[in-house]
């Protein structure tokens, strides 16, 4: 009996002195390793710019580097404590811009989101930063992909419970983003803005949030260009029915 | 009828006074090419008032690529078009700005609205998020329908700035259309690029308005063929034959 209690502490002390002489010889390369992981974890979370512990699978939508239109991109965003973070940790990663080939960014990388709130009838603030629109590129059309990127990114993923959004910056309303299309008025979802990979419905019913401004909780149904049926462009084309002023006369 | 000679001479002075008369006019509205020019003031409202907008001026540069910038390139095209323009006498062209200044968009849409202006031109040289992108656009504001704010009659919604445009939309388009022909006919590879969209400059026009994008400044490629264009660029030839046949004025 006494000699098996020997050789049991004999056999305990061996294995902890060559765990201790292990952990000596080995230990910085296993700390390096653990390391490494949480490293690999944090880069993960840190696309949002939020280290929170939840993460979603977000679409977000970016500039093609071949056509000019804008392509579907599935990110991993933090989950915050409630939509607003989210939203947050998803504009973040807007700004932040894609990584590899076939995208093009559509926010300056100087951008901040100085805060972000949520208003009563659903309306979103987004309140810029200034650097917004000084290191915006500038121009009709890169305006246009800055605003459509903004809002089918947040309409796609939090789409029913924001109808509008108000674009701020320095916490004013801003009238234009780089001086050219005008925010104030409701600004049209490009249909064919969208790539073939990912194509949007617009039908307001199906998909209500296709207007930055005001029309988002429209439920008439109207024309993206927020006419009743017939195209202005389709009613361009009978040359006849059109009057000196311009307008086009109504058939009794 | 018993007529005596003095009588006969003063009926004789009268006809040929009032005949002669005739004869002046008649050969002072040939000269004038239509226009009579004992009435000076019928003459000048009788021409197409056009304002061309040079984009961006002052401090404010706009689109810069490596050796352009916005405001400079678009002085520049508005001074060719206004040289070309000019030549014919029933086209008034002013400039919203004839020198090196910052003016907002109200203020420049404003200044079109003033001159009761027939024809609204914006030049601008855009830039892009992406590097290969090329080429001409044409836009025309979309139809704008702002949100009527509490107490706010309708009529007072219809005067609104932003609705200015909407009733000449058609017109818009229609100038578009005819632009875009001509532009396509000058690159068969490329073609002109034409959108609706709420431009800030546009909306409140009270005539046919457009923004016309000359190319993308930021594309090494489009800004050294931006740098080239002088006064017979075959786009500002096209800008120039467009503007012509909207006011139906042949060459």
């Amino acid at each position: 009996m006494k000699k098996k209690i020997i050789v049991y502490s004999i056999s305990f002390l061996v294995l902890v002195f060559s765990a201790i002489m292990f952990g000596y010889s080995y230990g910085d390369l296993i700390i390096s390793f653990l390391r490494n992981t949480q490293g690999t974890k944090r880069s993960l979370l840190s696309e949002g710019g939020d280290s929170g512990k939840e993460i979603f699978s977000a679409s977000l939508y970016f500039g093609s580097s071949e056509k000019n239109v804008l392509v579907k991109y599935p990110a991993k965003i933090p989950k915050g404590k409630n939509d607003v973070e989210s939203i947050r940790n998803l504009v973040n990663a807007l700004i932040k811009g894609p990584k590899g080939d076939g995208f093009v960014r559509t926010m300056p990388k100087e951008t901040k989101l100085r805060s972000i709130f949520k208003g009563e009838d659903g309306v979103l603030y987004l309140d810029f930063s200034r650097s917004i629109s000084e290191n915006h590129p500038g121009g009709a059309w890169a305006e246009i992909i800055t605003l459509n990127s903004l809002a089918y990114s947040i309409s796609k993923n939090f789409g029913k419970k924001i109808d509008r959004i108000v674009l701020l910056i320095e916490g004013q309303e801003a009238i234009t983003l780089s001086g050219t299309v005008s925010m104030l008025g409701s600004l049209t979802m490009k249909k064919d803005l969208i790539s073939e990979r990912e194509i949007i419905n617009l039908d307001t019913t199906v998909f209500p949030t296709r207007r930055i401004r005001d029309g988002f909780s429209t439920k008439k149904k109207v024309s993206p260009a927020g006419l009743p049926d017939k195209s202005l462009e389709k009613s361009m084309r009978i040359k006849e029915d059109i009057n000196p002023v311009g307008t086009p006369y109504k058939k009794p | 009828m018993r007529f005596n000679t003095q009588k006969s001479i003063y009926i004789f002075l009268v006809i040929s006074l009032v005949f002669s008369c005739i004869l002046i006019h008649g050969y002072s509205y040939a000269i004038s090419d239509g226009n009579t020019l004992l009435n000076k003031n019928t003459n000048e409202f009788e021409r197409f008032v056009l304002v061309i907008d040079p984009a961006h001026g002052g401090r404010d540069m706009g689109s810069k690529g490596v050796n352009l910038s916005e405001k400079t390139f678009s002085f520049k095209v508005a001074k060719f078009l206004k040289n070309k323009i000019s030549k014919y006498k029933k086209i008034k062209v002013v400039l919203t700005r004839d020198t090196d200044k910052e003016l907002t968009n109200s203020q420049r849409t404003g200044i079109a609205n003033f001159n009761n202006a027939d024809l609204f031109l914006s030049i601008h040289a855009d830039s892009s998020w992406r590097v290969g992108d090329r080429g001409p656009t044409v836009f025309v504001s979309s139809p704008q329908r702002p949100a009527r704010l509490k107490g706010e009659s309708q009529i007072a919604v219809s005067y609104r700035w932003e609705r200015g445009q909407n009733v000449h939309l058609v017109r818009s388009i229609r100038f578009a259309k005819g632009l875009l022909k001509r532009f396509d006919r000058i690159d068969k590879k490329k073609k002109t690029k034409f959108h609706l969209f709420p431009l800030r400059i546009l909306e409140g026009a009270r005539m046919p308005a457009l923004y016309i994008s000359m190319g993308v400044i930021s594309s090494p490629e489009d800004e050294a063929r931006l740098l080239e264009i002088g006064e017979d660029n075959s786009y500002i030839e096209s800008i120039v034959l467009e503007v012509l046949s909207f006011f139906r004025i042949s060459r």
